[in-house]
This record gives C-alpha cells, sequence and structure tokens, in this order.
C-alpha cells in the first residue's frame, strides 16, 4: 500500500466501496489536461480505445495508468466540462432506459486548476437532474477554493439563470487524510452518496424495484445445480497490479475529436 | 442544551440502516466418523482501528446437520461508505466449551457487508475453506436483510396565536420559535428539530418543514414528544412560552394544543387558561426508501474516473 502515491490511493479508496454495487467490475476511465500525439484532449480513455473505455476491475485501473503516462503529455488548458459531460451522456442513457436502475458516480482527481469553471457549472446543473454523484478529490498542496465553488454545500450552483435542482458534488482534498488510513477518504467522500440516490429517485417518483428473492427454494436450487467444486467468486480475489503491462500502441486508435473538444 | 441538531435532522440526512445477517451452510464435510457433524458459526468483524478480527456473533450449534439454516442472526449497522468486513468460522462441535481450538474448525470466509447486501437477491455464497488450503469443506449461505425501521418523513407546518409577550417586561412582542424534544429511555428530552424564529410576532406562521419519524420518535410513534414554543433571543438565551406533551401520532391536521407555562400556571394559579395555542395546519407522512431499498431491487452503481494528466506526472516524479 505504502508504493501507491496519492491518487492511486483515492482511487482504491473510493472504487472499493463502489465495486461491491456493480455487477460486472468494469470502469470506464478518462484522463483530461494533457495531449497525446500533439493532440490536446480534454477526456480520452485511460486505455486509447474510445469503442471500450472501460477497464476490469481495480487492479487493470491502477496498473492502466502506469502504461498511459508514457504517451500523454502535459497540456493546457484543463477542462472540467468535457467530461462531466461525458458522464452527464451516460447517466441519462441510464434515465432513459427504465427496465433497470443504474446510479453513475463520477469521481475527478484532480490538481485544482480548472480553466472552464462556468460551462463546468453548467454541466453539473444539468447533471444534477440526472442519475449521477460526482466526487472530486484533491490531490497535493494546491489552492482547492474554486472545488470548494463547485461542492456547492452553502450555495447552490447557478448559471445563466438555472440553478442545480440537488447537491450531487462533493470535493474533499486529499491532504486531510494524508497521515490517516486510505479508507478513511471514502468515508468522508461518500457518505452523502445514499442520500444523494434516494433523493434522486425521490425527485423523479421512482419506487424500488421489487426485491429480489432469496428463498430457501433459491438456495436449493443453488445447491443442487452449480458444483461446490473450484467455484470461487473472483471478485474476492485480492487487488493485484500488474508491474508490466504491454504497451498499448495509442497511433491510430483514438478517433477524431468530437464536436466538444 | 447544546445538540447539533444539523447533523441529525434534515431531508438528507441518512439514517443509519440495520440489517440482519441470516446463515447458513451446504455440503459440510463430515467430521465426525459415527454420526454427522454438530455445526455451529463464529462471525467475526474486522475492527478498522487495529485491524483484528473481533467475535460479534456465536451461532447456536445444530446437531447431526451438514446443511444447518442457523437462526440466530447478526444485527449489524450498515455504513455505506465503509468497508466493513466479516469473517464466517464453520466449527464442528465436539462439547460444551467456549474455547474454539476444543472444536474442529470446518472451514471459513471472508467476506464484507455491501458483498452481501450487493449480492443478487442479497443472498451472498461462497465456499468454505480451511486457510490455505483450495480444498472445498462445504459452502456458506449468507442472506442480507434490512431491518426496516420507520423511514416516514413527516412533512408539516405549524402556527400559534395568543402567545404570551415577553420581551420588555411583556410590553413588546415575542420572537417565537417551536422546537421538539423526543424523549429518551431514561425519561429526559433531546432536541430534535427547531423552525425558524419570526420577529414581533404574537400570531406566527413557521414555514414548512420536514423531519423524520425516526428523528423524532426513533420510529415509535406513541413515544412521549415534547413540544416547545419560545421567544427567541440573540444572545442565545431563549425564553419558555409555553410548551405541551404530546406524540407523533397525535400531531393531526387542524389539531390544536394549548401551550402551558409550567411556571406562570402555578404562579396564576386557577386563573390561568393558556400561554397561546399551537396549530398543526397541514401534515403528511411521506414514505421514505433507503439505498439498500433500491440495492436490493437490483439498482447498480457505475463508477466512472477521470484524472487529471498533471497528477501522474507529479506522481511519477518526471
Amino acid at each position: 500500500m505504502n508504493d501507491l502515491n496519492e491518487y492511486q490511493k483515492a482511487i482504491l479508496s473510493i472504487g472499493e466501496i463502489l465495486q461491491d454495487y456493480d455487477d460486472d467490475n468494469r470502469f470506464p476511465v478518462y484522463g483530461f489536461g494533457g495531449s497525446i500525439n500533439g493532440q490536446v484532449s480534454h477526456c480520452f480513455p485511460i486505455n486509447f480505445c474510445r469503442d471500450q473505455p472501460e477497464l476490469a476491475g481495480l487492479g487493470e485501473v491502477l496498473g492502466a495508468y502506469k502504461n498511459s503516462f508514457q504517451y500523454v503529455s502535459l497540456s493546457g488548458p484543463t477542462l472540467f466540462a468535457p467530461i462531466i459531460s461525458l458522464a452527464c451522456d451516460a447517466a441519462e442513457r441510464n434515465q432513459r432506459d427504465t427496465s433497470s436502475q443504474k446510479y453513475t458516480v463520477l469521481l475527478i482527481l484532480t490538481d485544482g486548476v480548472i480553466n472552464d469553471l462556468d460551462q463546468t457549472k453548467e454541466q453539473i446543473i444539468r447533471g444534477s437532474e440526472l442519475p449521477l454523484s460526482i466526487v472530486i478529490v484533491g490531490v497535493g498542496n494546491a489552492d482547492f477554493t474554486t472545488m470548494e465553488i463547485l461542492d456547492a454545500d452553502d450555495n447552490p450552483l447557478e448559471y445563466r439563470g438555472k440553478r442545480m435542482k440537488r447537491d450531487i458534488v462533493q470535493f474533499v482534498p486529499f491532504r486531510q487524510f494524508k497521515q490517516a488510513h486510505y479508507s478513511l477518504l471514502a468515508q468522508e467522500t461518500l457518505r452523502e452518496i445514499p442520500g444523494q440516490v434516494t433523493g434522486y429517485y425521490k425527485s423523479r417518483g421512482i419506487l424500488p424495484n421489487a426485491p429480489i428473492p432469496a428463498s430457501h427454494r433459491h438456495l436449493a436450487i443453488e445447491q443442487s445445480q452449480r458444483a461446490l467444486l473450484g467455484h470461487q467468486s473472483s471478485s474476492t480475489a485480492p487487488i493485484a497490479i500488474p508491474v508490466s503491462t504491454p504497451p498499448v500502441p495509442p497511433t491510430g486508435i483514438l478517433p477524431s475529436a468530437p464536436a466538444y473538444f | 442544551m447544546n445538540v447539533p441538531i444539523a447533523s441529525i435532522i434534515g431531508e438528507d440526512s441518512n439514517l443509519i440502516s440495520k440489517v440482519e445477517l441470516y446463515i447458513s451452510c451446504r455440503s459440510l464435510i463430515n467430521m465426525d466418523t459415527f454420526s454427522k457433524s454438530d455445526p455451529f458459526t463464529v462471525v467475526y468483524m474486522r475492527d478498522n482501528s487495529s485491524s483484528a478480527w473481533v467475535e460479534i456473533l456465536r451461532t447456536e450449534t445444530i446437531d447431526d446437520n451438514l446443511n444447518p439454516d442457523f437462526t440466530k442472526q447478526v444485527l449489524l449497522d450498515y455504513h455505506f461508505e465503509k468497508i466493513q468486513e466479516l469473517k464466517f468460522d464453520v466449527y464442528d462441535s465436539d462439547s460444551n466449551s467456549r474455547d474454539l481450538s476444543s472444536h474442529d474448525f470446518i472451514g471459513s470466509v471472508s467476506t464484507n457487508l455491501a458483498r452481501i447486501m450487493g449480492s443478487s437477491g442479497a443472498s451472498f455464497s461462497s465456499p468454505l475453506h480451511l486457510p490455505n488450503n483450495p480444498q472445498v469443506r462445504g459452502k456458506i449461505i449468507i442472506r442480507g436483510e434490512e431491518v426496516h425501521a420507520n423511514q416516514d418523513i413527516l412533512s408539516f407546518k405549524l402556527s400559534a396565536r395568543n402567545l404570551d409577550r415577553k420581551d420588555w417586561f411583556g410590553w413588546g412582542r415575542s420572537d417565537p420559535f417551536v422546537s421538539f424534544f423526543r424523549s429518551r429511555e431514561d425519561g429526559t428530552f433531546v432536541k430534535v428539530w427547531e423552525s425558524e424564529h419570526i420577529m414581533k410576532d404574537l400570531n406566527p406562521m413557521w414555514k414548512s418543514a420536514t423531519v423524520s419519524v425516526q428523528v423524532l420518535c426513533n420510529g415509535d410513534i406513541d413515544r412521549p414528544l415534547k413540544i416547545q414554543v419560545s421567544d427567541w433571543n440573540s444572545n442565545g438565551s431563549h425564553d419558555l412560552i409555553g410548551e405541551v406533551i404530546s406524540s407523533v401520532r397525535a400531531l393531526q391536521p387542524n389539531k390544536e394544543f394549548s401551550l402551558t407555562h409550567p411556571e406562570i400556571k402555578k404562579k396564576k394559579g386557577h386563573k390561568y387558561v393558556d400561554s397561546g395555542i399551537l396549530k398543526v395546519d397541514y401534515l403528511k407522512t411521506e414514505k421514505r426508501f433507503s439505498l439498500l431499498d433500491f440495492v436490493r431491487g437490483g439498482m447498480e452503481m457505475n463508477l466512472m474516473i477521470a484524472v487529471v494528466s498533471q497528477l501522474y506526472f507529479k506522481s511519477n516524479g518526471s
């Protein structure tokens, strides 16, 4: 655990909690505020695969980062709106799909720099009507005043006369937890999520689905159908961080930038 | 009285869910030569500060059964934001001893509460193993169920009339506000809600408010609820105008309560009528669902991660 840096610890802390509510354990992971092959990108999949930005499990997430930064160079400006817009798009798809209930939590790791505060506010206000929560973790010792504004605990965000419908952003600076166990970060950042989830469904008048029954019959079927031998839940395995991932060639895979960029 | 009111009331405050876990085992290996095993389960929770396993429950022993359904259940507080690690050790009982070393160890599994509650139907199953041994020695099934506390939310609007004057020795007008006090097991009262104060008004109408029934009476709607109307003072020492002891059940639309000031009543004796009337202008009870209600119905949470490029350059020292 000691050889992990701050943003990796932050990903683990929050990911370890949320993975148990995610059936397939696959997480889309993006970078922003960099350039790839000389092209500035404000929202690139960390595996450079726009069709399949999801990574399998937290171990792969941490590994992909180690791999990716050799292809990325730093480039300003640092824009938040494109990534939040992408999360809003996903949440909007989930909102339209009434056959299942899916709620998106976007974790943003930032050094505090933001060059598009207005557009970001606009996207957060949009997200406040969607099944979406945003957790922002500030890494390092920079000034995070702007992030406190986005947190909007005291003053709801407003942009061009539109006001946010509910609080969906939680900001926490990592330095508060430097000396503490990394799991405390999740305790601080995720405490409000249950209320945000139930608050969203309440605002839309959506009730919980009927519980999936776990009766004794279910136990009996399980017993007869599943051979005991070799059945081990893969999710109980400890997180292994791949030491060397084969390099992903970024050339040509990154599609042309969408209109937002 | 210094009660952190903001932390216990409000629409978004999360009530702690309580969860019960029921334990079953299937196809346990037989440890006894002449009969079947007599299994029991010991449940441990990881203490987050010391990271030691702490025993929280021991089930009853079920004799001669390789597929036991234990009736003694585990009761836990559910914290969404924490990893609550649990360990289940299954033993074959050989005596009445509390000492675990005098029983045969059948197998063990470690998991966490979220994984149990997030499993399909909140039914988690896993093979049992000895430590560092891949051999399967049976299967454990842990079913979670949220203990349904009263999750209702009370929306209400209160007004009062003919309140006693408190400021300027009875010449001014009071600045009244309402507070609710929940009774505790020992009969004392603790403040759980407070309205805004309305300046210089003896017939105030307060804003509509919402409070959870759980907060008002710990789910027991017949429990005594003390309602006070007081005169607000900027120095923080507020004067009681009058109070009444009622219950959540008695809070009904259009219900009126006469408010009594115990000392003034004593002083004035039989001439005392009341110190004002409190009226429930509006009241509605609304059912509220918990996160676990949605999880139980199959709601999924998807995590999406975004990292600003600056960070991995900084953190990788390049």
